[in-house]
């Protein structure tokens, strides 16, 4: 089930991966540790970096391709407009949101901050044109050891399990509404 | 909402298997225009930011 070989873009995908899942943990851990139900806007916002994860993942498991580059960087522009929305809308946050700050910024805060820094990073990361050179990733790459084939489950494995999770906690929050309207 | 994580978990599933990568382009192209779609749906005739 494994590429059998991982070049340099391929594991750095990965590693992106798991840093997009990680963000949501993180949100999953203000969840539970201060008891609240995340709002709507929250679990769109959710949604873009899984989204955002999986566009690594395509190019971890099918080879580095410019339009799996534009699918997470569609991802992060969509979350962005959520994520300001959300602020913005909000106004003033400890009103509406009531949860602690994470160093003076609220989550959905921290979120378009995160989009952003995505986006831009995928931009630059567009510049490095020779991890669309056409030749087959066995020429190019060595062949892949058991830290970069668990990095590779991992990725997969992490993304998966937080995804089933914010199932669960979206049926909790919006019930199976098709769009969270009240 | 649920929908939405549902396809796209269907996608890192199809992701995984490497089989399909047309199939697993079109979920997630599904999912990035539903997130979209049901923020727009919620939001239809707010046209104020309400501060």
């Amino acid at each position: 089930m494994t590429p059998r070989r991982l070049d340099l873009a391929q594991r750095l995908n990965a590693l992106g991966a798991i840093v997009s899942a990680l963000v949501i943990a993180g949100a999953w851990y203000f969840e539970f540790s201060t008891h609240e139900a995340p709002c709507p806007f929250c679990l769109m916002i959710r949604i873009c970096f899984t989204g955002i994860a999986i566009g690594a993942l395509l190019n971890v498991r099918f080879g580095v391709k410019v339009a799996h580059y534009g699918l997470c960087l569609l991802f992060a522009v969509v979350g962005m407009v959520i994520a300001f929305y959300d602020v913005v809308s909000s106004y003033p946050p400890l009103g509406s949101w009531g949860s602690t700050p994470f160093m003076g910024l609220h989550l959905p805060t921290w979120g378009f901050i995160s989009f952003a820094g995505a986006a831009a990073l995928l931009g630059l990361v567009m510049f490095w044109e020779g991890q669309f050179r056409g030749e087959p990733m066995a020429t190019r790459a060595a062949e892949t050891s058991s830290l970069w084939r668990l990095v590779y489950y991992v990725a997969f494995g992490l993304i998966a399990v937080i995804t089933a999770g914010n199932v669960i906690i979206g049926y909790t929050v919006c019930g199976a509404s098709l769009t969270c309207a009240a | 909402m649920i929908w939405l994580f549902l396809v796209a978990l269907a996608a890192i599933a199809v992701v995984f298997t490497g089989r399909r990568r047309g199939l697993a382009v079109a979920l997630t192209l599904v999912v990035l225009v539903g997130v979209f779609a049901v923020f727009v749906s919620m939001q239809w005739g707010n046209e104020g930011l309400g501060l």
